[in-house]
């Protein structure tokens, strides 16, 4: 086995001697131990609601001197059929995002993030609940860095009309949001861990940039991984209990399949990416072929 | 015409895809245009498929799936495949014309009207006769030809059940209607309560001096290992006896003789005395198929009626060469019709081989493989043809399935059986022969030159055949309980 294969299971093997040692400690015990605590199990009521999904996909190629790139955002209903006007974008990457250090991946997701938030407050009227994959005070975190690429104004533009909306929900299953158990990793981890029915958190208030959010976890069903959930608004558990109700009917595996249809019908996969180049007569120049499907 | 669906994906001229909002079935017909023209296809395949259902691992995630599904109409995909049977101006005229270039993808597919299958299927001039009706179209009449069957051969290959023999003396009524001539080869004793008013119920006789001295050996059961019963047996039957008036005892003259020979060894007496007692037996038990002085087998059979020849009583060997026997008598008597010299038969027989296997098996040679596969190569010009039914076709001569012009297929689950189909006609599309296990018994694909268009056909029930059906034994035993048995007391029973 050539040498760095050999120390990179090692490397590996270390790494799990080091999680199952944490994995006995008192202070993880303690943490699955306060996940428990904190969750609430309920029995939710099926409660029909009008239900929409927001989520958007990009897609880019690199060729001599620029990039191509394409955006597509929709906001759905379960029975695919679209919300509010859908948004499609084909264009190249302002020359300048480059020289101030910032990576593509980045200039395209910040102007899918502000077609998601407009397609969200849109949606917000027509529907009792608007779903948004993602995190809205990760999202305001990051928000500086989009001053280097004179995107920042135009997104807090878009940001601005979600302050408040109650029946919009930023949802994620792979949150890192510590801030609940306070454990070495994400709290879900723990949650996941220590319960299995469905349930909920009671909603803990965050600030930032001025956007008061609740955040709380919710199970939609048995066995399933609980989600990160985000209200750019203060709620109750009360209120909690409504979304569970509402959700609980259309989870596929705990996830709300609205999202499942927004995110298959938004995305931009690479033979799609093929047919726009094409249609941008741009077939015969030579790219670097770096595609790369995000959604 | 009712638009069902739209073409997608790769077209080429001789094969569509297509996506649907409702369901279509395998056997419907379609229509779509092309450059060329209008196109009728015929529709081989079927998906249903939920796109979330597909990706399931687990029950609970599957009624999850359920009822998300339910709730999104893009979810659940309905795809077709169907392959170009023609140019509808051609096919109404009995051509076959493929166009030269597919549909332009998003094409309209329609669903072919009624009027227009009809003018297609149903043909009522002389050589046609009506076999069943369209499987998804009740109301239309499909209609074969017979001419074909007559001169280019037919295969009818199904499970068993499926409506083979059905099929065949559906066949055989028509032919009697037609005045024609049919020899139906019954091994199974099947065919003998045929209601035909030209039915003739014939059990075959054989000359023993037409025979060599194996084929005797065969007819009279001598086991093939025992060689040297057969050995004596060909010492004794020489040409005296093959002319002398009285063949069997002058074959059994020439048995004694060997045995009361001075010369003879004493394992040659033993031999001969047992051969004599074979002979007798076979006598004894079948004598009756034997005929010294049958001049030919064609004598029993008659022109312009459906003989059906009752092999049931005949181990495989001997129906073999039964069969051997006859078919050549036939086929050189429509070798001398056709010269213009003496014959039997002076209008085209078809043959009607039940169990073909048994008869032509790929593996090894029958008594009577030359002879059937001569009259597959050559029997069209002659005027002779055959009717090969069977059930296991991955076990038939290959060879001779492939001098097969149509096809009458249902109900194959072997995919060896599949295969084979699929390599003797190119009607038969790995597609369709997919389909081949779910048809129910009647409904068959009709394929080759007795029909303008291969077709899934439901075939007419031909009341006139009262055979294939399974014993009612509860039926019988309940009806011996009143026939006679004195009961036995309990007393009665201790006392024996
Ligand atoms: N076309 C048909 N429609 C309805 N029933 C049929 C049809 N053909 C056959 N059957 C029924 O199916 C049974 C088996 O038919 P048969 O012709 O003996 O099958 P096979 O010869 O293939 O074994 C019979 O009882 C017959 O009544
Ligand atoms: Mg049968």
């Amino acid at each position: 086995m050539p040498m760095t294969l050999k120390q990179l299971f090692e490397r590996a093997n270390l790494l799990k001697q080091r999680l199952r040692e944490e994995e006995g400690s008192e202070r993880y015990q303690a943490w699955l131990k306060r996940a428990k605590n904190v969750w609430r199990p309920y029995q939710p009521k099926k409660v029909r609601k009008k239900i929409a999904a927001v989520d958007s996909g990009w897609n880019y190629r690199m060729y001599g001197g620029f990039y191509l790139y394409t955006i597509r955002a929709m906001a759905v209903a379960p029975s695919s059929e679209t919300v509010t006007e859908p948004v499609v974008e084909v264009d190249i990457i302002p020359m300048g995002v480059e020289d101030s250090g910032i990576r593509p991946e980045l200039y395209m997701q910040g102007v899918a993030e502000c077609y998601e938030h407009d397609l969200a407050s849109k949606a917000s009227k027509f529907s009792d609940i608007v779903l948004v994959d993602g995190s809205i005070l990760a999202r305001l975190n990051a928000m500086d860095i989009l001053k280097k690429v004179r995107l920042l104004k135009d997104y807090v533009v878009y940001m601005r009309p979600l302050k408040n909306a109650r029946n919009i929900l930023f949802i994620s299953k792979y949150s890192q949001d510590r801030r609940l158990i306070r454990g070495g990793v994400g709290d879900v981890y723990y949650i996941n861990r220590a319960t299995r029915d469905i349930g909920y958190t009671e909603p803990i208030i965050s600030e930032k940039e001025g956007v008061m959010t609740s955040v709380f976890y919710v199970r939609l069903s048995e066995n399933s991984d609980a989600m990160h959930v985000e209200v750019p608004a203060i709620v109750n558990s009360e209120y909690v209990k409504s979304v569970i109700d509402a959700l609980y009917g259309t989870a596929v595996k705990g996830y709300p399949y609205a999202l499942m249809v927004a995110h298959e019908m938004a995305s931009v996969p690479n033979d799609l990416m093929d047919m726009v180049v094409e249609a941008a007569g741009l077939a015969a120049l030579p790219t670097a072929r770096e595609v790369l499907e995000v959604g | 015409m009712v638009e069902i669906g739209i073409v997608v994906g790769e077209a080429r001229p001789e094969r569509i895809k297509f996506f649907t909002k409702e369901a279509v079935r395998v056997g419907e017909f379609v229509v779509t245009d092309t450059v060329d023209g209008r196109v009728l296809y015929l529709v081989e395949s079927s998906k249903l498929e939920s796109k979330l259902l597909s990706s399931v691992g687990d029950y609970i995630t599957a009624i999850e799936a359920k009822e998300a599904s339910k709730a999104n109409p893009r979810d659940v995909v309905r795809y077709c495949a169907a392959r170009a049977v023609g140019l509808i101006e051609g096919v109404l005229k009995g051509r076959r014309v493929y166009p030269t270039l597919p549909p332009e993808p998003g094409s309209a597919v329609f669903l072919a009207e009624d009027d227009l299958l009809r003018q297609i299927f149903h043909n009522d001039s002389r050589e046609w006769v009506e076999v069943g009706r369209l499987l998804r179209r009740d109301g239309v009449i499909v209609s074969i030809n017979l001419n074909k069957v007559a001169s280019r051969h037919l295969a009818i290959l199904a499970a068993t059940g499926k409506g083979k023999s059905n099929l065949l003396a559906l066949l055989a009524k028509e032919t009697a209607e037609k005045n024609g001539t049919m020899i139906i080869l019954d091994y199974h004793a099947e065919y003998c309560k045929l209601k035909i008013e030209k039915a003739r119920f014939v059990t075959p006789r054989i000359n023993p001096r037409h025979l060599d001295s194996e084929e005797l050996a065969d007819m009279l059961d001598i086991r093939s290992d025992a060689t040297r019963q057969r050995g004596i047996l060909g010492r004794a039957y020489n040409k005296n006896v093959a002319s002398s008036p009285n063949f069997w005892e002058a074959l059994k003259k020439n048995l004694e003789d060997i045995v009361e020979n001075e010369e003879t060894d004493f394992q040659a007496k033993v031999t001969a005395e047992r051969v004599l007692e074979i002979i007798d037996r076979g006598l004894a038990i079948k004598g009756n198929i034997f005929n010294t002085e049958t001049e030919s087998p064609l004598d029993i059979i008659e022109p312009n009626r459906i003989n059906v020849l009752d092999l049931s009583g005949f181990t495989e060997i001997q129906a073999q060469i039964i069969v051997a026997r006859y078919l050549t008598e036939i086929l050189n008597d429509r070798k001398n019709a056709t010269l213009g010299r003496r014959s039997r038969f002076k209008s085209p027989v078809v043959i009607a081989v039940e169990e073909a296997h048994t008869f032509i098996p790929y593996d090894r040679k029958s008594k009577c493989s030359d002879v059937l596969a001569r009259i597959a190569r050559e029997g069209r010009k002659f005027g002779v043809s055959l009717i090969l039914v069977s059930q296991r076709p991955c076990k038939l001569d290959a060879d001779v399935a492939s001098q097969m012009g149509s096809f009458a297929v249902s109900g194959l689950t072997h995919p060896k059986d599949q295969d084979f189909v699929m390599e003797v006609t190119d009607e038969v599309s790995t597609e369709l022969g997919a389909s081949l296990p779910s048809l129910n018994t009647g409904e068959m694909i009709l394929a080759g030159q007795w029909v303008t268009v291969p077709a899934l056909v439901k075939v007419d029930l031909i009341e006139e055949k009262v055979i294939g059906m399974d014993l009612n034994a509860i039926e019988m035993w309940a009806e011996d309980v009143n026939v006679g048995y004195r009961r036995i007391s309990t007393e009665e029973l201790i006392r024996l």
